[in-house]
């Protein structure tokens, strides 16, 4: 079942005449010919999709937060700072098939009523940028963006704004800010996007691959894509291996794929034969599973249940070889190094977290290092004014929980017994 | 209206109304560092977290409104937790250097450890350490101490409209900074450094100069222009060492401008007079209340008797308290039977003299109390009314006025009632030592009628007097004892005598004044 990834590896893709002659805007056509805007809420709503950014929230039940009645103008931002270590599948969308993306922000435009679109690209994709901007320039001289669309008196501009690399203005009250040209730092929640967002105009910010599933939906309709996937995790999902297994890369499957599946059979199983030792499921910032943990379905629900997340879909695969404390406070090394440093809880208690790790793999653990890691991920998670100080405080917790006795030993040997295995090193880093 | 429960009481509130405020309304104390009334909400801080029912995570006090039926606790065990972490996080990279900072004693990190903290450190990291530096005239960064609540930032931005301060870098290493070395400079930059709730933000005026618990404090009102900001004075021994403001939501807000704080020298002056001086050979001489007042009492009546009442003119200024004009024109209009008491209009009502003046607080009239001194029947000074004066009672400078000179130098006596010892000082056979607003009680009427009380922060300096009381002196002497015992007792006289002021006293009037009707 390939919907986003069908025709990544047509030559010529990202020029607008191949991707038109395989089928492109074709859905664009229909939305506008078939779909007053608010059906077309309707029909996403029905197609049960939902944020392909992290946290899975319905795509259609975001849309139908914006007023109907206002005197300022609506705005889209496709989300496309993919940012969350292990998670790089907008980034194929971007580069191979990057009509996709447009016309999937074209058809949310026009069921939202947005005359201006924005693309908030990553900083360091340069490539993806220059892609876009040349997929934009000849979607307006084929008439799908500019002035009168496709005949329907509607106009939409669409700009690609490329971020300055912060990994916290992918969060996306970050990004409106980033976006107006100012610090890239989150905003206090309520008033939500929705309401008050880019410019205090209602604002719908999007992910990449969120979008990119609109034509298709368009084109074959919400119920054969609610019945991809599960009940309550509708379509096709990017999962992005990556780690220590045979076959990195991204691959397209049907929500609810089980994990040990996705892992063995399209992740070809473990490199050079070693031991599954664990497996960030859903990006950096999801708890991690053992690898006695792994008979679990890549969905939205079943994620939850095992006590861990779907996310981004970045699944980061680590074998017997890697040092758990080594793997974390590489982790926190991101996270301390990402934090915005508005709240305190986020700026002083990651740094912290960081700092312990750090003096726990170097071999100068202390006693009770491990409560304090607990307790200060604890004081952390829940308390910070964005996400971000729980995808830092997540990985703490259940890597210390899960791993006790591997975090416990660097203390009492005041040593990283891992430290005679230079390979994990080279093969993580 | 909306109702919900704080910590099992219920209260009733607006619509839209944050649940710091609505708890507030119960008395209910939430802490807090970056929220500030006066200011936009942050919630960055995170200490003002409480548990609202059916939420799943703590929610910040200050950026949450109230919603129908709404159960808050502020004191659960989860909150508390909460609280404790976030006082250690803000502790972990602090410098823990109470004893030599200039915000100890009114410090909310000091008062929140003590209140939320923690006995013992865990923190067994390096801690982070930043220089201190300057940040415009008046105001000193010490990063290691900031909580980077923002609020200074807030202010600059919203309240001023200067985007002069930002945070640089992000995690752990972010700081307030200035834009590109352009240093803090508007006008009204000092108060950042009263909403800064920790030592980072210090006034190079202020600091080591005192302990601030050590400070004698009054609350009082600003005198450097019509606006009547209110304000704290701080004092030790005989020198005000600080004035910061004081909140009053339909005067000043929560802020006052650079000028009027630090307009206080004049007040600490070593030269101040401190003694009554009487002329003799010309030179002044030091004498006692009792010679000097009789000196004066006995040429005004020689004045009046031999040139007649007309020939008597007093001259104020409104700079003077309500109780200070009010006794200078009964003086002499009941006393000496002179014509009222003049004033030289401050030069904000005659001119467009570039006199500072803004939009936030500042006022064109850089006198306290021209509406008091007008409401006490004191009448704009003109020069053609010095044509037959021959004794002139002067508290003030009048030097400057037209007509000064030539008139000046024909009078027969000229006593003279001041801070200090002025142009016009120089030429009276008396000069009388008065107290500044720092140095007695009274009232001053703002220009929007509100009337508002100056009280002493500072003891008698020498033997200075209060203006009325020297007034009501001279009029005893000349046969008539108004029998003041105290400001209070003048205001009291106002309020029956004076159209505007009836009903109010010094109880009524507060500490946020009232307007006069």
């Amino acid at each position: 079942m390939q919907i986003l990834l069908a025709n990544l590896d047509v030559p010529g893709q990202q020029e607008i005449e191949t991707y038109i002659n395989g089928g492109g805007y074709r859905g664009l056509r229909k939305a506008l010919a078939e779909f007053t805007p608010d059906q077309l809420i309707e029909e996403v709503k029905k197609s049960g999709l939902r944020g392909r950014g992290g946290a899975g929230f319905p795509t259609g039940l975001k849309w139908s937060f914006v007023p109907k009645e206002s005197s300022k103008p609506t705005y889209l931002c496709a989300n496309a700072d993919e940012g969350e270590p292990g998670t790089f599948k907008d980034r194929v969308i971007i580069e191979k098939d990057p009509h996709l993306l447009i016309e999937g922000i074209i058809i949310a435009s026009y069921a939202l009523k947005v005359k201006q679109a924005y693309i908030y690209i990553r900083g360091e994709m340069i490539r993806g940028a220059e892609i876009l901007h040349q997929a934009v320039n000849q979607a307006g001289e084929k008439g799908f963006l500019g002035r009168d669309i496709l005949g329907s008196g509607w106009d939409l501009d669409v700009l690609v704004h490329p971020g300055a690399g912060a990994y916290i203005c992918g969060e996306e009250t970050a990004l409106l800010e980033s976006l107006e040209g100012k610090r890239g730092q989150p905003r206090v929640k309520p008033p939500f996007p929705a309401l008050v967002g880019l410019y205090n105009s209602p604002t719908v910010i999007n992910n990449v691959e969120t979008l990119a599933n609109l034509p298709a939906i368009v084109n074959s309709g919400a119920a054969w894509f609610a019945g991809i996937g599960t009940k309550k995790s509708t379509g096709t999902k990017l999962f992005c291996l990556s780690g220590h297994i045979n076959r990195p890369g991204v691959v397209e499957l049907p929500m609810g794929i089980p994990l040990r599946e996705l892992i063995y059979e399209h992740g070809g199983g473990i490199r050079n034969g070693r031991e599954l030792k664990a497996v960030i499921p859903g990006g950096s910032s999801t708890p991690v599973l053992k690898a006695d943990e792994i008979d679990v379905n890549m969905d939205f629900e079943s994620l939850a249940a095992a006590g861990t997340m779907l996310g981004s879909g970045g699944v980061i695969v680590i074998d017997g070889t890697t040092c758990m404390v080594w793997a974390l406070a590489n982790l926190a090394g991101f996270y301390a190094h990402e934090s915005c440093g508005q709240c305190t809880p986020c700026r002083e208690g990651v740094p912290w977290i960081r700092d312990i790790l750090t003096r726990l793999e170097a071999g100068r653990g202390r006693a009770d290092d491990l409560e304090i890691l607990l307790d200060v991920a604890g004081n952390i998670s829940g308390n910070t004014l964005c996400p971000l100080g729980d995808a830092a405080a997540m990985p703490v917790e259940s890597f210390v929980t899960k791993f006790f006795d591997e975090f416990k030993g660097h203390i009492d040997g005041q040593c990283c017994p891992f430290k005679a295995q230079p390979l994990s090193r080279v093969a993580s880093g | 209206m909306v109702s919900l429960t704080i910590d099992g009481r219920q209260v009733a509130v607006d619509k839209g109304t944050t649940i710091i405020k609505a708890a507030e309304r119960l008395g209910i104390y939430i802490p807090h560092f970056c929220y500030h009334p006066g200011l936009s909400v942050a919630a960055n801080c995170r200490i003002c977290l409480v548990e609202v029912e059916k939420a799943a995570k703590l929610q910040t006090a200050c950026s949450t409104p109230v919603a129908e039926g709404m159960v808050v606790r502020t004191d659960s065990e989860r909150v508390k937790k909460a609280r404790q972490g976030v006082m250690e996080f803000l502790l972990i990279n602090h410098p823990l250097d109470c004893p030599i900072c200039d915000q100890a004693g009114e410090c909310q990190l000091q008062d929140y450890s003590y209140t939320y903290g923690q006995v013992s450190c865990r923190f067994g990291e390096s801690k982070l350490h930043h220089k201190q530096r300057s940040l415009g005239e008046h105001v000193l960064l010490h990063p290691s101490r900031c909580i980077k609540c923002t609020r200074c930032i807030r202010f600059c931005q919203e309240v001023v409209g200067r985007q002069e301060l930002t945070l640089i870098n992000r995690s752990n290493h972010v700081e307030i900074a200035v834009f590109d070395n352009q240093p803090l400079s508007n006008d009204y930059s000092a108060n950042v450094v009263d909403l800064c709730p920790v030592g980072a933000l210090t006034l190079k005026e202020f600091r080591f100069k005192e302990r601030v618990w050590l400070l004698d404090q009054a609350e009082s009102v600003c005198p450097s222009c019509s606006k009547g900001c209110n304000v704290l004075l701080g004092a030790s021994g005989d020198k005000i060492l600080r004035i910061k403001p004081r909140a009053n939501p339909a005067v000043n807000g929560y802020w006052i401008c650079d000028y009027g704080r630090f307009n206080f020298h004049w007040v600490n002056e070593p030269g101040r007079l401190r003694s009554p001086l009487v002329k003799s050979n010309g030179r002044f001489l030091p004498v006692s209340w009792k010679e000097a007042l009789d000196v004066v009492a006995e040429n005004l009546r020689r004045v009046a008797e031999q040139e007649g009442p007309d020939s008597l003119v007093g001259l104020g200024t409104s700079r003077l308290t309500c109780e200070d004009a009010f006794v200078f024109v009964r003086l002499f209009q009941d006393v000496l039977m002179a014509g009222p008491v003049r004033f030289p209009p401050p030069a904000g009502r005659v001119s467009d003299l570039p006199l500072s003046q803004d939009s936030l607080l500042r006022e064109r009239d850089n006198t306290p109390n021209y509406q008091g001194v007008v409401d006490m029947g004191m009448v704009p000074y003109t020069d053609d009314l010095l044509g037959g004066v021959k004794a002139l009672y002067v508290a003030g400078d009048f030097s400057k006025l037209p007509g000064a000179a030539q008139c000046l130098n024909k009078l027969s006596f000229l006593v003279v009632q001041e801070l200090r010892m002025t142009e016009t000082a120089v030429l009276a056979q008396v000069v009388l030592p008065a107290a500044s607003f720092a140095e007695k009680e009274g009232s001053f009427t703002n220009s929007a009628g509100r009337v508002q009380m100056v009280r002493p922060v500072l003891g008698p300096l020498g033997n200075t007097r209060a203006d009325w009381e020297i007034f009501a002196q001279v009029a005893k002497r000349l046969g008539r004892d108004f029998g003041f015992g105290g400001a209070g007792e003048v205001f009291e006289e106002i309020s029956r005598t004076v159209p505007g002021y009836k009903g109010m006293d010094y109880q009524t009037l507060g500490s946020l004044g009232q307007i006069k009707c």
